[in-house]
């Protein structure tokens, strides 16, 4: 079937508007599109959306993440073999994070990481014939913000949750901060951190970012209310 | 198969907030799950879920000889299998640990029990008898498994009815369900099991769901257990014990298990009684000649809303409902307009089927402009 940007798209169906535009000019392609001989082919079920001049991809639910270069993940030491840690960050396979790629690490000076830690890395390397390799650094050897996260609570969700609440224009950062302090590390791989001075308030920034899911910008403001509300006891 | 694996911040935070009292979901320890029951369009088919683990379950039956040592006895055998469908760490054509415990588990609730009439299913003594088959399947598996499973095996079971047979000499006649009205399997009580985990030797939670189970039952960092398990209890309607199962580290006290078995005891009975009710219910249903299959199950608020009742992290007195009723109230004209934010609508098509068609109205859902969407990724 042919399709336009913004339907609703199943994979097998075709879209020439995006062959049309390849022929004048470069044109990127996103996740859920492959090139094939016969033209674009879409490989995902979901909306195809269009970025100006010529960026098109596939957004679609889903919780499996696959490894791409740059984001920042969440991730779990599963294992210490030799100089690198194996990392689980939710993908077909580990990812590798090498003892020397974090803030001031030396061959004699190791980081303390044990197994079952949790870590908050960037993806360095990331194709789909090699296994994924993180680093805690940044290009001049800060850690910034990356590294082992301590504490907390880490929970799984859907990658266009992650999405949605990292995007600037979604209030529930902003609205929750007001009621009560919390820290937050939101990996694109579907995992979130989130640590508050009790176990409570933990609890209700976990359900705030589940909850607003598929909620519009005025129901997450007066969800992130009810739930203040909630914590101060207010409603019993 | 692959572990899921737990990391120690989890741990340490889920054993902090059952000590205070609280569980992740917001549920008090006694506390289940929903339970729902829906039938199939033959009989002895249902799926049943628990929250978010659900379980087909078909019993299919045949005739074949008996055991030599049983000549009188029918056979029931059951099969369970999960499949990747249940989760990701569950391979394909692969038997796992979990299967084959859960399949003992089932065989030793419903074959050791003797809950079931075999000699009623015996047609010519050391010849013919009936053989019944339990193929369960795992479609989603969120925890409680076991609980689950049960319900289904026990519905499926007391649901089923196999067709009559008429002997005349030496032949054997077997009627279609148009000749003859099929016979229902004789019970003689219904057992069900109910799950506990166990937390620091002492706190019990009915119902765990995934995360609590593999907390329990994972080592701590010493590489020894300490104090937690999964305690499995099958009581029939009469509060009879039928199985007793444990795994994970050794319980210290004999007050926890008298716990357990009285609490599951209550659960059990109200279990039992609802899975009677809607056998009942559906067998009102089917002669009145209703169509019933699992297509019930997919209603138009399934497919539109996308909404879960239940978070997996939620606050005791939160409710999902809440935050709608009060955007209803501050605008109410706003929402008789368009009752339903979506710009696709689910028609009925051919019997049992729907499809997706785009709205004529516009959309009250918020365009995220695909700009600002990109720039957070970069």
């Amino acid at each position: 079937m042919k399709v336009a940007v913004g339907e609703v798209v199943l994979p097998g169906d075709q879209c020439e508007e995006i062959s049309l535009v390849g022929e004048k000019s470069k044109v990127i392609l996103g996740p859920g599109l492959r090139k094939e001989v016969d033209g674009i082919t879409i490989t995902k079920a979901g909306t195809l959306k269009k970025r100006s001049p010529n960026t098109y991809w596939v957004d679609n639910y889903q919780k499996r993440y696959i490894p791409s270069r740059g984001e920042n993940v969440i991730g779990v030491v599963v294992q210490k073999a030799g100089d690198i840690f194996r990392v689980d960050v939710g993908g077909s396979c580990s990812a590798s994070l090498s003892y020397l790629s974090f803030e001031g690490a030396t061959k004699k000076n190791r980081p303390k990481v044990n197994i079952g830690d949790v870590v908050y890395a960037k993806m360095l390397v990331a194709s789909k014939d090699m296994e994924p390799e993180l680093v805690c650094v940044d290009s001049h050897g800060k850690k910034g913000r990356l590294g082992v996260l301590e504490e907390g609570f880490v929970f799984k969700c859907s990658l266009n949750l992650v999405r949605k609440i990292l995007n600037p224009e979604c209030p529930l950062l902003n609205s929750l901060k007001n009621e009560w302090p919390f820290e937050l590390a939101a990996g694109l791989n579907g995992r979130i951190w989130i640590k508050a001075k009790t176990m409570r308030e933990t609890i209700a920034v976990g359900n705030a970012i589940l909850g607003c899911e598929y909620l519009n910008t005025d129901e997450i403001k007066s969800m992130c209310t009810n739930i203040a509300s909630i914590l101060a006891g207010h409603v019993s | 198969m692959r572990d899921i694996f737990i990391s120690n911040c989890e741990k340490s935070f889920s054993n902090k907030i059952l000590s205070e009292g609280y569980r992740l979901d917001g549920r008090n320890y006694n506390e289940s799950r929903q339970l729902s029951i829906s039938f199939g369009s033959e009989y002895g088919s249902c799926i049943v879920s628990l929250g978010e683990t659900k379980v087909l379950a078909q019993v299919s039956c045949e005739v074949t000889q008996p055991k030599q040592i049983r000549p009188n006895e029918g056979i029931l055998y059951i099969n369970v299998e999960i499949s990747p469908m249940a989760g990701p760490q569950f391979e394909a054509n692969r038997q796992t640990d979990l299967s084959v415990y859960l399949n003992r588990l089932l065989e030793k609730c419903y074959k050791d029990s003797k809950c079931i009439d075999l000699e009623s299913l015996c047609i010519v003594v050391e010849e013919k008898v009936w053989s019944l088959r339990v193929d369960i399947k795992v479609l989603n598996h969120d925890g409680n498994l076991i609980e689950c499973a049960s319900i289904a095996t026990l519905t499926s079971l007391a649901h089923f009815k196999r067709p009559d047979v008429t002997r005349s000499g030496d032949s054997v006649i077997i009627h279609t369900l148009a000749e003859k009205d099929p016979i229902p399997t004789v019970l003689f009580h219904y057992p069900v099991c109910a799950t506990f985990a166990i937390f620091d030797g002492d706190i019990l939670l009915s119902d765990p769901s995934f995360f609590e189970e593999s907390v329990c039952t994972s080592s701590t960092e010493e590489g020894i257990n300490s104090g937690g398990g999964v305690l499995v209890i099958g009581l029939n309607q009469y509060k009879e014990l039928c199985l007793l199962d444990h795994s994970g580290a050794a319980i210290n006290s004999s007050k926890l298990v008298h716990k357990a078995i009285t609490s599951a005891a209550d659960k059990c009975k109200e279990i039992v009684d609802m899975i009677k009710k809607s056998i009942v219910s559906d067998d009102t249903l089917r002669q009145k000649r209703v169509k019933i299959n699992f297509a019930d199950m997919i209603t138009q608020h399934h497919l539109l809303a996308l909404t879960r009742k239940d978070l997996n992290i939620k606050l005791k007195s939160y409710n999902v409902d809440d935050n709608r009723s009060e955007i209803d109230g501050m605008d109410t004209d706003h929402d008789l307009s368009d009752p339903e934010p979506s710009k696709y609508d689910v028609v009925a098509s051919a019997p049992h089927t729907a499809e997706i068609q785009t709205k004529k109205e516009s959309s009250k859902w918020i365009e995220i402009s695909s700009d600002s969407e990109e720039d957070e990724k970069e």
